[in-house]
């Protein structure tokens, strides 16, 4: 299958803290969930990829095309979202854009003031008075304006109240309409992927610990309830981050099936959410499985 | 040719997006750092040709000494709470379709035009009043900015202290003028032959800063070298 992003053996150090060896391959047309807990590395992957930091080793290729060698090319099929207003505050939304215009070739002016007026955004105003939703569509209609291959968010709800992530959702799937359209969506708001995404990439401590289908996931995937008295060495064999509780345990189990009928313990079909619960170094897919 | 893509500069965004010399991709980059700067920033570069050319006035070099390195906070930090969280224009200039190469190579060709300029004009009146052991002080000073603003693109941090060299500039002039020592001191450097040595300390600092330069925006574009470049070529074709 074609991709829209292949990583290769990506290291990243920083002051204290590292992404280590990094392989994962994004095939075109789908929407990928980025999660993991607080300080996991979402941000920094993020950041890596869109060339704010320098990796160590490795390669990020858009298509074919090697961030390191061609950063121009690379750097125009993307468009990202950082989860903070990242142009001026001080500039007016027109000003802003009239600034990163001449940096793209399918840059559309016109298309960009009908998005600004679609989204109920005044082209005139300094952009840091707008509210934190608005800030996020004005990002998002630059993005738009020039219809990238491959969209980049990190953490874009963050802060958002329902409504207005319930918005940045369908303005999500507006884009997707449009074949081979990427989406590599960084969150811990899974709720959010529940709805779009098609892959769940989880990264711990600066890994990719699990990297799969979500409907996969959800099929095989469940969360297991067992009694004080009834936990048996085969069972606690099969669940991950097993936590005791008033009743009894409580653990991630990637073979549902196994636990369906039985009367020694409860299931339920595992959420996200769930990977991000009960995730530890256990969570852990095929070694060096892709996408 | 769609009129829609046509651009703030009158280019259009298709054609010129074609050209992929290096040179009409450090103008885009130099227009875009540029209008990145505000029009404070030309305040002051009109304030300061104004003060010294026409008022003689060499105190207005430690303002233009502040001014550069605005501008140069501008280009790629924003405001001094933001530079620690990587945040403000370094982001944004990072993202756009630039390599690293040009950004380092734009700001650096951009802010040691400033200085260029800086030591010129300095010349005017300084010379004018014989004070060539404050003319060559001053240039050690912009070359020491200079240092500081190749130094401050990798580490952002450094900027905080890029209003340094301007802080030299400021006390030694008012140490020189409060106290009158500055004929004392000419005839010394006299004596010594003194433009001499002073001479050299320019071109010493002047290989500093080249070593700098050259070995930060080597660290900041991330090759280590034509033998690294080929390595990643390999690594992509695979």
């Amino acid at each position: 299958m074609d991709k829209a992003l292949t990583i290769k053996d990506l290291n990243v150090k920083l002051n204290g803290f590292e992404l280590k060896n990094i392989n994962l391959e994004i095939p075109r047309g789908v929407v990928v969930g980025l999660i993991g807990r607080n300080g996991a590395g979402k941000t920094t992957f993020i950041n890596t990829i869109t060339d704010i930091y320098l990796p160590e080793s490795g390669s990020v290729l858009y298509g074919d095309t090697d961030l390191q060698i061609e950063p121009e090319k690379a750097k125009s099929k993307f468009g990202v979202v950082y989860d903070n207003l990242f142009y001026p505050a001080n500039y007016t939304a027109k000003r802003i854009a009239k600034l990163i215009a001449p940096f793209y070739e399918d840059f559309d002016m016109n298309n960009w003031e009908s998005l600004m007026d679609r989204y109920g955004l005044e082209k005139h105003k300094q952009v840091g008075m707008y509210s934190k939703g608005m800030q996020m569509k004005f990002m998002l209609s630059l993005v738009f304006a020039r219809n990238p291959e491959i969209l980049i968010l990190d953490e874009p709800t963050a802060g958002l109240d329902p409504a207005a992530r319930a918005e940045l959702i369908d303005m999500l799937q507006e884009f997707m309409m449009s074949e081979d359209k990427t989406v590599i969506f960084s969150t811990h708001i899974t709720s959010d992927l529940d709805k779009i995404a098609d892959y769940v990439v989880l990264v711990s401590d600066g890994q990719v610990v699990l990297n799969e289908e979500k409907d996969e996931l959800m099929m095989h995937y469940g969360v297991v309830q067992v009694e004080k008295d009834k936990l048996t060495p085969e069972l606690s064999g099969r669940l991950i981050g097993l936590r005791e509780k008033e009743f009894g345990y409580v653990g991630l189990t990637k073979d549902i099936s196994f636990f369906e009928g039985r009367d020694d313990s409860r299931v339920r079909r595992a959420v996200i959410e769930d990977l991000l619960i009960y995730e530890n170094e256990n969570v852990k897919s095929k070694e060096n499985t892709y996408i | 040719m769609d009129g829609n893509n046509e651009n703030i500069y009158g280019i259009d965004g298709n054609s010129a997006f074609m050209k992929k010399n290096t040179m009409e991709e450090m103008r885009r980059c130099l227009i875009y750092m540029s209008r990145l700067w505000g029009a404070d920033k030309g305040l002051l570069i009109v304030a300061f040709i104004m003060l010294t050319i026409f008022k003689q006035n060499s105190f207005t070099l430690v303002w233009f000494i502040y001014g550069v390195n605005a501008m140069s906070l501008s280009i790629y930090g924003n405001n001094y709470d933001e530079i620690s969280a990587m945040g403000g224009h370094g982001k944004l200039t990072l993202s756009m379709p630039m390599s690293r190469k040009t950004i380092y190579d734009t700001r650096m060709y951009l802010v040691g035009g400033l200085y260029l300029l800086a030591i010129v004009l300095a010349l005017i009146p300084l010379l004018q009043v014989g004070m060539l052991y404050r003319y060559i002080l001053y240039v050690l000073l912009l070359l020491m900015g200079h240092v500081m603003c190749g130094l401050s693109i990798r580490k952002p941090y450094l900027q905080i202290v890029s209003g340094v060299p301007a802080c030299i500039v400021l006390f030694i002039s008012v140490m020189l003028d409060l106290f009158d020592v500055s004929q004392t001191i000419v005839s010394k450097i006299a004596n010594i032959r003194g433009n001499l040595v002073e001479a050299c300390l320019c071109i010493i600092m002047l290989i500093v800063d080249i070593i700098v330069w050259l070995r930060e925006r080597r660290l900041f574009v991330g090759n280590k070298g034509y033998r690294d470049y080929k390595i990643r070529e390999e690594i992509s074709k695979c």
